[in-house]
């Protein structure tokens, strides 16, 4: 690719993908570019091998689950069911469960992503006394397990409670039981990555676009706005994919905070789906790709983010 | 910068800063006060307001010294399998990771081949044990990699509970040398961490890549740069900051690892870490005093990660 | 302004929004259910209770059908009382429960599966007294679960009742099998020595040990070495090893170690050796039985194995008729004296409040009519006298309950549960080191140790 010499002349303004180049070059680009495929589709392939084989074993009797290996999936597929499926998502309004998450997740991935991009422009873009002490105990409190913070959590939730109901989602205004107070409570436990990736990704801005927007008298909402939010979209992206998945899949704080059943998420009613003895475990795979569909689907949609040069293209504008 | 007042990065700051400190700041401050407190102290400062009796001084962090229980408390394993974690963990992820990303970017099906990499991100916890059940089963006929190895002609190994060699901890060398220094079990469990934990170093490199103008990297290339010195050159320095958010951050995972030991041995054959072990004392055993103390020295080891982390964006502010 | 490059976020927005439309739709559509599902327990219920009766917070570890059998349980009690059953079923029982007293929030009812948590909860001032409930009768309660209150009286007050029990003191075969090679049932412990001698002579295998369990690993094993300790030394030693009162590393406890040592690590005793000993998991443990040839002709576990046997989701195979196809025999008398011994676990009802609608659901729950409700739905065994033996839907259990309920049972509560967690934390480990191959004595001075 490097030393291609057919490649100079045009190479400045067009991206590498769109430029037109003559057959014999593509083969010989395509036979050099061969073991980068060959790695590629490898590590992929590596890393797939369990999921591999949790998906084919969601669609296999219970029975031959525990007793042949997944692999056996290709040899029999005929004996493949839709069983596990139905039954995930027929017991205990997996429904009700689905919404639950949903609510439980959006408000707490935005609002992190909102309060975290905040406090991360202040510390990268501003200056005032105390920044990098705030700053190391901030990001410090990452190491935080959160099995520590649900005691005095719920302390303070109990005394707090306000016992009315919530309009239109359910469950309690306020405390335990309650859509608010676990909203609060992710923002909080995801706020130190959030402020920290983003401190590092706003940090990178070229100090020239953000000085000449200062002379032209653009204030700091207009300039985070307009100017941070976009250029950083490949890092909100990737912040609201994990945050998302973070809560998505969280059991714990659900357990302790959202004392109400009806409220519990998909997470809570999947664990319940196998027995005390943790027998009938093989539910849990098909359990496991219905709930993750969404976050998959979401990494997708959030694809067209991760492109090329979002931040050179404007600093030529 | 320029003509900002005085309170103006607060304003941007609080919502932040109260969040943080409700949630986070005074349940450590409260842990902080519980680990020079006895068992039954959950309630932390305000138990202690109560009954000053329940101060105990320092013996809750000679336990974790002393290691008096190591059968079912083994104090000093966990230290070491955490350091084990962050070591073996964050060394296997970040270069994963990294490749990956780097790798990805120069084929066209990139977003496909950077879902398979992504998806053990997106799988829960409590799916995680059920995969890894199919891949770490004993019985050769259920377990992925045994049905590889016994095919290969070797006996089945109990991924979960093998120690490693010596097999037989309780022999001569005495309890305290119990947990073998690279026991099979801890591997298998970290390769699991590696594989969730990739997609995630994955998605954050690429990010920072995507942010390299392609007119730098054209223009190295049309200068006659190989591929090699393009990343050392180029990318690399200008990656770095990513890389030590990235780096940074799983270390802080490989430290507070909880769940993924929770779900798959309980911490069991000495596989249990400081969260694990602060999580059976304080809420199985309810030793709050104990396991709050566990809980401080796993903040302790946070302190330089962060200064090493602080020093790198004073660089980046310097020369950006 | 030059620097503007559009507003590349709109399409998350856009997403959001979408989701949080369809959400709102949703969130319509099931408020909708919900009045259809509480309007006729306002018009048709005639609340006996008062009509103060309203939800009652429920936990325990119980998942899956355990937890359709316990709402099938619970709904006579809606019905007649307007009340309802909130329940969360968590396999991490202890853990939730000490966060939610400690958090100030505990839960109304609780059945802990742990004896020793049951007491520490009652020694830190948590739990009601049943007599603090106008409506539950101590008479009838003691009519119905006898000695079993015991365990849970203390200063003279009963805190729980034994609401769901096991036994433990079963050893499982395959009848065919066992015909077919005409071997005996074994009655005493050397006859089960000589009868394993004799299945090796054969050329078989006598035993199939599994003892996996992820962080319970090595439970099954104590369950094991408990039976050794009641039946050879008797339920006095047994609850002062329990208590602390004999020291761990006492010869008579040694004893116990060893005769599972006998079983476990004899050349030749269990199938696949010691490694897959540790490595298999508890609930496939049996597999082996049915093979043809049998891999093992006897495995060791709690009563609750035959609801493993008969579900063809663990691999057993299809149609297996308890007393036809599987069968228990009861664990081998070592000294005379002690024949009766046996131990079992079980979930306690216990609760934190003494509310009208707490009373009214301990009442409900402590009733024979209840019980045998989950008692005929299967995988419930209960002391409860006056639940009738012809609930039990196989022979085997009830065969299993007439253990339990018979005159010469001495019956105590499983010992890793009652001794607290440390300690039963300690014995799960050293169950494993002791299968690797550990040194006996280091094991039992640890476990020591961890009662402190």
């Amino acid at each position: 690719m490097a030393g291609n010499a057919g490649e100079v002349s045009d190479a400045a303004p067009a991206p590498l993908r769109v430029r037109r180049q003559p057959v014999a070059a593509i083969l010989r680009r395509t036979f050099r570019r061969l073991p980068l495929h060959l790695l590629v589709i490898f590590l992929a392939l590596l890393w797939s091998i369990p999921t591999l084989a949790l998906l084919l074993s969601s669609f296999r009797e219970p029975g031959d689950v525990v007793t042949s290996g997944w692999w056996n999936a290709f040899t029999h597929p005929f004996d493949l069911t839709l069983a596990n499926y139905e039954d995930v998502l027929t017991t205990r309004s997996m429904d009700r469960a689905f919404i639950n998450s949903l609510i439980i997740t959006i408000p707490s991935t935005f609002f992190v992503v909102l309060v975290a991009a905040f406090a991360a422009y202040a510390f990268a873009w501003m200056q005032f006394p105390g920044r990098n002490a705030l700053f190391i105990v901030m990001v410090g409190l990452l190491v935080v397990p959160l099995q520590m913070t649900l005691i005095p959590v719920l302390r303070l939730y109990t005394d707090l409670t306000i016992d009315a109901e919530m309009p239109l989602l359910g469950g309690r205004v306020f405390g335990t039981s309650s859509y608010i107070g676990i909203w609060m409570a992710h923002t909080a436990y995801g706020l130190p990555f959030a402020v920290y990736l983003l401190r590092n990704f706003f940090g990178s801005i070229p100090r020239d676009i953000l000085e000449s927007a200062y002379i032209d008298g653009a204030s700091d909402a207009r300039i985070f706005f307009r100017l941070i939010i976009p250029l950083s979209m490949p890092a909100i992206a990737a912040l609201t994919i994990f945050q998302f998945l973070w809560v998505w899949n969280d059991l714990l704080v659900s357990l302790i905070l959202l004392g109400d059943p009806e409220l519990a998420p998909m997470t809570l009613r999947i664990s319940s789906l196998v027995s005390s003895f943790g027998t009938q475990y093989q539910l849990l795979t098909a359990a496991a790709f219905i709930s993750m569909a969404l976050p998959l689907a979401i990494f997708f949609a959030l694809q067209r983010y991760f492109v090329q040069g979002i931040l050179a293209g404007s600093v030529k504008g | 910068m320029i003509g900002r007042r005085w309170w103006t990065p607060w304003i941007w700051l609080s919502p932040a800063v109260v969040l943080v400190s409700v949630f986070l700041l005074y349940p450590v401050l409260n842990t902080f006060v519980t680990s020079f407190m006895d068992a039954d102290s959950a309630g932390g400062i305000w138990d202690l307001i109560d009954d000053p009796d329940k101060f105990v001084g320092l013996d809750n962090y000679e336990f974790i010294i002393d290691n008096p229980r190591p059968l079912v408390s083994n104090t000093h394993a966990a230290l070491y399998n955490n350091a084990f974690w962050l070591i073996v963990f964050t060394g296997l992820t970040v270069p994963i990771g990294l490749l990956f990303a780097m790798l990805a970017a120069r084929v066209r099906y990139e977003a496909v081949a950077k879902s398979t990499i992504f998806i053990p991100m997106a799988i829960s916890f409590v799916a995680a044990s059920v995969i890894w059940r199919f891949m770490y089963e004993f019985n050769p006929d259920v377990g992925t990699i045994n049905a590889l190895k016994t095919a290969a002609g070797s006996d089945s190994t109990a991924w979960l509970l093998d120690r490693g060699s010596p097999q037989t901890p309780f022999t001569d060398a005495g309890p305290d040398t119990a947990w073998g220094p690279l026991q099979v079990n801890n591997f298998a469990l970290v390769m699991v961490g590696v594989w969730m934990w990739a997609g995630f170093a994955m998605v954050v490199l690429s990010a920072g890549l995507k942010g390299i103008s392609t007119e730098v990297l054209e223009a190295a290339r049309v200068d006659g740069a190989g591929e090699w010195q393009i990343f050392r050159r180029i990318i690399l320095p200008i990656l770095s900051p990513t890389i030590v958010v990235v780096a940074t951050t799983l270390v802080i995972q490989a430290l507070k690892k909880f769940d993924l030991v929770w779900v798959m041995t309980g911490g069991r054959a000495e596989t249990d870490v400081v969260a694990t072990l602060f999580y059976t004392e304080a809420f199985r055993q309810g030793e709050f005093g104990r396991g709050a103390a566990l809980a401080v020295v796993l903040l302790m080891w946070v302190v330089p990660i962060m200064v090493i982390s602080i020093r790198r964006f004073q660089f980046q502010e310097e020369t950006r | 302004m030059q620097f503007s490059i559009g507003r590349p976020w709109s399409p998350i927005v856009s997403i959001l929004l979408v989701i949080a439309l369809a959400l709102g739709i949703a969130a319509c559509g099931d408020d909708d259910d919900d009045g259809g599902t509480t309007a006729p327990t306002g018009t048709g219920g005639e609340p006996t209770g008062g009509g103060d009766i309203g939800d009652v917070d429920v936990i325990s570890l119980w998942g899956a059908e355990e937890e359709d059998n316990l709402r099938a349980l619970v709904a006579p009690w809606e019905s007649e009382t307007g009340g309802s059953l909130s329940y969360t079923g968590t396999r991490d029982d202890v853990e939730t429960v000490r966060t939610r007293v400690e958090g100030n929030n505990a839960p109304d009812v609780y059945f802990p599966a742990n004896l020793g948590f049951f007491r520490e909860l009652q020694a830190e001032g948590h739990l009601m007294p049943l007599s603090s409930c106008a409506n539950i009768d101590m008479a009838e309660m003691e009519s119905m679960y006898g000695a079993s209150l015991d365990d849970f009286t203390v200063d003279g007050e009963v805190y729980g009742f034994l609401f769901k029990s096991g036994m433990k003191g079963t050893v499982w075969y395959s009848p065919p099998a066992f015909e077919a090679a005409s071997y005996e049932i074994p009655e005493t412990y050397d006859e089960l020595i000589a009868l394993s001698d004799q299945i090796v002579s054969d050329s078989g295998t006598p035993w199939s040990v599994a003892e996996f369990a992820n962080g319970g690993t090595g439970f099954p094993g104590s369950d094991f070495i408990q039976q050794f300790l009641i039946k050879e030394s008797g339920p006095d030693v047994y609850d002062q090893v329990a208590s602390g009162e004999i020291p761990y590393t006492d010869d008579r406890v040694k004893a116990a170690w060893e005769k599972y040592g006998e079983i476990t690590l004899t050349d030749g005793y269990v199938i696949g050796g010691a490694t897959q000993a540790q490595a298999t998991t508890f609930s496939e443990g049996s597999l082996p039985l049915f093979d043809d040839p049998p891999g093992a002709y006897m495995h060791y576990l709690g009563a609750f194995n035959s609801g493993f046997i008969t579900d063809t989701a663990l691999g057993f195979p299809e149609g297996l008729v308890a007393g036809e196809d599987f069968d228990f025999f009861p664990f081998p008398t070592i000294t005379d004296e002690f024949a009766g011994g046996v131990t079992g676990d079980g979930n306690i009802a216990i609760m934190f409040n003494n509310d009208e609608t707490t009373c009214s659901f301990m009442e409900h729950v402590a009733t024979p009519a209840a019980q045998e409700i989950w008692v005929a739905a299967g995988g419930f065994l209960t002391v409860n006298k006056e639940v009738s033996l012809d609930a039990y839907p196989t022979e085997i259990d009830r065969r299993i309950a007439e253990v339990l309920g018979s005159s010469d049972a001495i019956f105590r509560f499983d010992l890793d549960d009652a001794q607290g967690s440390a300690p039963q934390g300690a014995v799960f480990e050293g169950v494993q080191a002791y299968l690797s191959g550990g040194n006996l004595d280091d094991i039992l001075a640890q476990i020591a140790a961890s009662y402190e």
